[in-house]
């Protein structure tokens, strides 16, 4: 446009321009030339530095190579001497100081750690399981070493893997990555400091309770006090506050700069549990996503869990772990020291990383040894025939506390033992009652009732005072002793030692006592082992016994404290308590012809290398006769008949001996007359009998007698065991067909 | 004459292929765990390069090499002066800004030292100023008549500053180590040569005083002397002494006969840089003392091997050479290993082929190679001496 419009001015303005260009490029066309000039002068100058060398025939002057090679001599001297300190220095390091560093070298290299062995397993007899363990996995996280980029993967790779909610993960991730750090400042603090400083109220300082290393040996509480850093960037804002609790600790403001500044004052990165106890599939599912992400920071460590395949069956009896896996209640307590694994510990060459090197020479092994293996003498079969008939009867009558519990007499191993409240151990949450945690068949007593006749008129049998057809008059039901009324259930005039025992007649039982006299009962007694722990448990041969700790022995007055009464109630089972392990080895004692055998629970223990410790069947005693003990065994086994207290205890194809029991609970100032504890207690065959067995429910309800809900449980529990012990009826069974008669099914 | 030449040449390479050997051996022993056959063929690469650089150079006329030997050290001065101006860029511009420059390989180990040719190749100039500035001083001063030498500025001023920029900018690489081992050479050629010592030894002096002064400037350096003042922690220092608390524990864990080859537990993670710098606590862990031994042996058989070489030689050039190789190489191997045991404060400085390492294997092998091109060119003058002193053959002189 301006071109068009003023032309002249234009043209004028273009020279004017192009001229000064002109300029400019001669100018820069100068210059260059200068540089250039300048360049190849100073290229010319490098011929300072130029050397030409010219081939020469003639060897080197002498005067030139003398001097080199007189002056190399001092440059030689120079190599030679530093040479040979130097090799000295090194003879030294090497040879003579050899061992001190070899020492270093080793407590630098060489890494010991712990190893542990699995926990022993509980069988019954036969070898089943009954408590054992399950390997399982822990996923556990340390959050602040995941990658930021890698993070989301991780956390998708877990929540699939583990079946957890995405967010829930990252909302614990988040919650560690964000407390930075912790200075440690002090691991060792006793409580009286660690209160000033919590009166300091910091919400940076956290004080943590040490764990004690050795339960058993309490020592003092130790403290650990950290101070948290959201962010290792604001160390110097945070510093008065590290600076005062240290001044409470005792610490010196360069010590406490020198424990924040050292890095040994920053703990770890925090580890946190993901899951527990996932199974090995899944674990090694997710160590595959993970290898494929990359990613650091998961780690999977082995642990394992108790585990109780059979459920509630023997609960009460093995019992559980407490929170270190050792035994809290039970078997698990009480062979705590067979069960618990030893501890091994393995040395081994490390890398810088603590990874395990593949070097065999210098590597020292105690390798860790599995606990022992318990096997109970308790029969699987035969515990839940009578845990499933024990059910029954306590969902008919839902009692306080019922037992069946099962003896060879002519051993003492427990078969069975079934108990109510009992628990699941696999499911915590299942313990209602505390006592249910206990085998509390060996804890609890119990006043046996007329059961304890048995006992009482098979002694005085045995001492010669009485015999089967001595007759004492029953006074009709009711009799004034040392100014009580004693009753019967039914009046009675004069009756046998036979039929006291068949009609449980408590004035016949107590006249026949008084008969024997007190000092001698009292010796019965005692001798039958009342008043005394049955000390049921293992017993190998020629070892120290392991026998229940906290075993009730019942209350059994010495003879000191008998009043005028107790000779007539303390034969009728009253005043006198006793559990019912302690009831049934005495039966057992009438059932093994008078000899009574020591109670053991446990058959056999196993060790890592299938080496065998087993229980002995042991002699207790002689409490009586085997004469009394037959004549008493003929007694009994005339309840189960017509006319006894207990008819429907008796098997068909079987002669059953046994006793009912009905006893009244003491309720503070009398008897109740609701509650009761409706017991039976017999063995069959009678005449060689393969197992005593008791059952007894406490506090019934509705109330019910011995003889009506103990003796047909007793009757169903042992028929099954006699059949599962293919154990041949000795009567005649009278029709076969009359397994299906109505009456049989009645029972 | 001819017969001791050919010997110590002789003897030479068979002491410089027995360090490589034991090199290879003891690479392959520290990394196999590690990294497996990785290092142990890389290593026989440069070996590869080293040899073919040797063998050219032994091939070149000396002639031809001494005429542009000033040019292959500017080549090296200008490679050095780049990295310098690199790093100054770096510092007052950004580095971003440094790693956009051709050629640049970034900050490694605390120093702008290696330029990147191609991928993963990368040449460290600082290490081929060894060879350049031997070359240089040797054909210099080899050149040079006796009454030249003894000026001030043609005889020192003038090489002394060439030498001196190329060193300055090794130092400003941070290297200190190899600017002094250099400086050594530099020095040893200049005094060997006849430079006056009125003024080598003001120089001297006044590179004492730079050094000190270096290392008291920077905390780094002095914490690098007051931990090579303490006593041995046993590993526990985490610090400033850990390489060289490792490094004791190694050779003092070898004892007189070693663990054995392969057996070291320093190799595993423990010593950093075991296969470079430390190569030698692994061989002094593994072999012992009496590997050591060996190792000094050698070294001091090629120092031997060399002196016997200058002997035979006819120009100031090629024994200016030798004697320059011969305070090199050997003055290397004794800084190195007494680092290693502790005997001098740490630095890093590799082991003349022992080390892992391509540009200071390349180098220390283009070193060999002038040196056995001198040991030919010797070979050859004495044959034509012989020649022309011995009774002349009456058959085959025409066809000759």
């Amino acid at each position: 446009m301006m071109t068009t419009q003023d032309p002249g001015n234009s043209t004028t303005r273009l020279q004017h321009a192009l001229a000064i260009a002109r300029q400019v490029l001669a100018r820069l066309a100068s210059a260059l030339v200068l540089t250039g000039k300048s360049i190849a002068k100073a290229w010319k100058s490098l011929s300072v530095f130029a050397s030409e060398l010219e081939p020469s025939d003639e060897p080197l002057p002498n005067s030139v190579r003398y001097t080199a090679i007189a002056r190399y001599s001092l440059v030689f001297i120079i190599f030679a001497t530093c040479l040979a300190s130097l090799i000295s220095h090194i003879y030294n390091l090497q040879v003579t100081e050899h061992e001190k560093f070899e020492k270093f070298a080793r407590q630098r290299c060489l890494k010991t750690k712990c190893t542990t062995g699995m926990r022993g397993c509980i069988f019954d007899k036969g070898n089943n399981l009954l408590a054992g363990n399950i390997t399982t996995q822990d996923i556990l996280a340390e959050p602040k070493r995941i990658p930021k980029k890698k993070l989301f993967e991780t956390i998708a790779a877990l929540s699939e893997t583990l079946d957890i909610k995405p967010s829930e993960i990252a909302t614990k991730f988040y919650k560690i990555a964000n407390t930075d750090f912790d200075i440690t400042l002090s691991d060792q603090v006793d409580p009286a400091t660690a209160l000033a400083i919590q009166a300091l109220r910091n919400p940076l300082v956290t004080i943590t309770q040490n764990p004690h290393k050795n339960l058993n040996k309490p020592g003092r509480p130790t403290f650990t006090v950290n101070v948290n850093l959201d962010n290792i960037k604001n160390l110097e804002y945070h510093m008065p506050t590290i600076l005062e609790v240290a001044q409470k600790l005792g610490l010196s403001e360069k010590e406490t700069a020198e424990i924040v500044k050292g890095k040994q004052g920053i703990a770890r990165p925090r580890q946190i549990v993901v899951k527990r106890d996932v199974d090995y599939m899944t674990a090694v599912r997710l160590n595959e996503r993970l290898e494929k992400i990359k990613a650091p920071g998961i780690s999977v460590k082995k642990s394992s869990i108790r585990c109780y395949p059979q459920g509630r069956m023997l609960s009460n009896l093995i019992g559980v772990l407490d929170e270190h896996q050792q035994g809290a209640t039970g078997i698990e307590s009480l062979f705590e020291s067979y069960l618990a694994p030893t501890h091994g510990h393995v040395t081994y060459i490390k890398d810088a990383r603590g990874r395990r090197l593949p070097l065999e020479e210098t590597v020292r092994e105690l390798p860790a040894v599995n606990g022992y293996d318990v096997h109970l003498t308790i029969c699987r079969e035969i515990q839940s025939i009578a845990e499933e008939e024990l059910a029954k009867v306590v969902e008919a009558r839902n009692p306080k506390r019922a037992y069946a519990i099962m003896m060879e007499p002519s051993t003492g191993a427990i078969l069975a033992m079934a108990q109510y409240p009992d628990f699941d151990p696999n499911d915590r949450t299942s313990i209602t009652d505390p006592i249910a945690m206990q085998p509390h068949a060996l804890v609890e007593c119990f006043e046996p009732g007329s059961i304890m006749k048995g006992i009482a008129l098979s002694y005085a049998i045995s001492t010669g005072a009485v015999n089967l057809d001595t007759t004492f008059y029953c006074e009709q039901g009711a009799w004034r002793f040392a100014g009580r009324i004693l009753h019967d259930t039914h009046s009675y005039e004069d009756l046998t030692i036979l039929e006291i025992i068949k009609k449980s007649s408590n004035i016949g039982t107590a006249k026949a006592a008084i008969e024997t006299g007190a000092d001698k009962l009292y010796a019965g007694l005692a001798a039958f082992g009342f008043g005394k722990a049955p000390k049921l448990g293992f017993y190998p041969n020629g070892q120290q016994p392991v026998v229940f700790r906290k075993e009730a022995t019942g209350i059994f007055r010495p003879l000191e404290r008998w009043d005028s009464l107790s000779i007539s109630r303390f034969p009728i089972g009253q005043g006198i308590s006793c559990s019912p392990i302690q009831m049934l080895q005495a039966y057992a004692a009438i059932a093994n012809n008078g000899v009574m055998m020591q109670p053991y629970i446990v058959d056999r223990i196993v060790d890592e290398h299938g080496v065998v410790t087993r229980s002995v069947p042991m002699v207790k005693g002689q409490p009586i006769s085997p004469r009394a003990a037959r004549q008493m065994t003929e007694a009994l086994m005339e309840v189960t008949t017509k006319g006894g207290t207990a008819t429907r205890a008796a098997i068909k194809g079987y002669k059953v001996a046994g006793k009912t029991g009905t006893a009244e609970i003491w309720a503070g100032k009398q008897y109740s007359t609701t509650d009761v504890v409706a017991s039976f207690i017999g063995f069959a065959p009678a005449e060689n009998p393969a197992f005593v067995l008791i059952v007894s429910i406490n506090t019934p309800r509705p109330k019910a007698h011995g003889g009506t809900i103990a003796a047909p449980a007793f009757a169903k529990i042992a028929e099954r065991t006699l059949k599962h012990l293919l154990i041949q009826p000795t009567e005649p069974i009278d029709q076969v067909a009359s397994q299906n008669s109505p009456q049989f099914q009645r029972r | 004459m001819q017969c001791w030449c050919r010997f110590f040449t002789y003897l030479l390479l068979v002491v410089v292929g027995l360090l490589l050997c034991i090199g290879l051996v003891m690479i392959y022993s520290t990394t196999f765990d590690s990294r497996g056959n990785f290092f142990f063929y890389r290593q026989f690469v440069w070996i590869g390069c080293g040899v073919v650089a040797a063998v050219v150079l032994s091939l070149i006329k000396l002639e031809w090499l001494a005429r542009y030997s000033h040019y292959f050290l500017l080549a090296v001065a200008l490679a050095l002066s780049y990295l310098f101006v690199c790093m100054l860029i770096s510092k007052l511009i950004s580095v971003e800004a440094a790693l956009k420059m051709p050629f640049m390989a970034g900050e490694i180990k605390g120093g702008y030292r290696w330029l990147r040719l191609a991928g993963r190749v990368m040449v460290q100039p600082s290490e081929f100023a060894k060879p350049a500035l031997l070359l240089f001083l040797a054909s210099y001063y080899g050149t040079r008549d006796e009454e030249t030498i003894g000026k001030f500025v043609k005889g020192f001023l003038i090489p002394g500053v060439l030498c001196g920029y190329v060193l300055a900018m090794i130092l400003l690489g941070k290297d200190l180590s190899t600017t002094v081992i250099a400086g050594m050479m530099v020095f040893g050629i200049m005094f060997l040569a006849g430079v006056r010592i009125r003024y080598l030894l003001p120089l001297a002096l006044i590179a004492v005083a730079l050094g000190t002064t270096m290392i008291v400037s920077s905390p780094m350096r002095m914490r690098r002397i007051t931990s090579y003042m303490a006593p041995s922690s046993g590993g526990k220092d985490k610090g400033d002494r850990y390489q060289l608390d490792h490094s004791e524990m190694a050779l003092g864990g070898g004892g007189l006969k070693g663990r054995g080859f392969t057996k070291s537990l320093m190799k595993n993670n423990y010593l950093p840089e075991s296969h470079t710098d430390f190569i030698v606590a692994v061989l002094g862990e593994e072999l012992g003392f009496l590997g050591v031994l060996l190792v000094l042996s050698l070294y001091a058989l090629f120092l031997m091997c060399v002196v016997g070489i200058s002997r035979g030689c006819h120009d100031k050039v090629g024994l200016l050479i030798c004697l320059g190789v011969g305070i090199l190489i050997p003055f290397q191997a004794v800084i190195n290993i007494g680092v290693v045991s502790g005997w001098l404060p740490t630095t890093g400085l590799t082991a003349p082929f022992l080390s892992y390492g391509g540009s200071s294997m390349v180098s220390t092998l283009m070193c060999m190679g002038l040196v056995f091109n001198v040991s030919m060119r010797n070979m050859n003058a004495i044959a034509l001496d012989n020649q022309r002193m011995s009774v002349v053959p009456t058959t085959g002189y025409k066809e000759i």
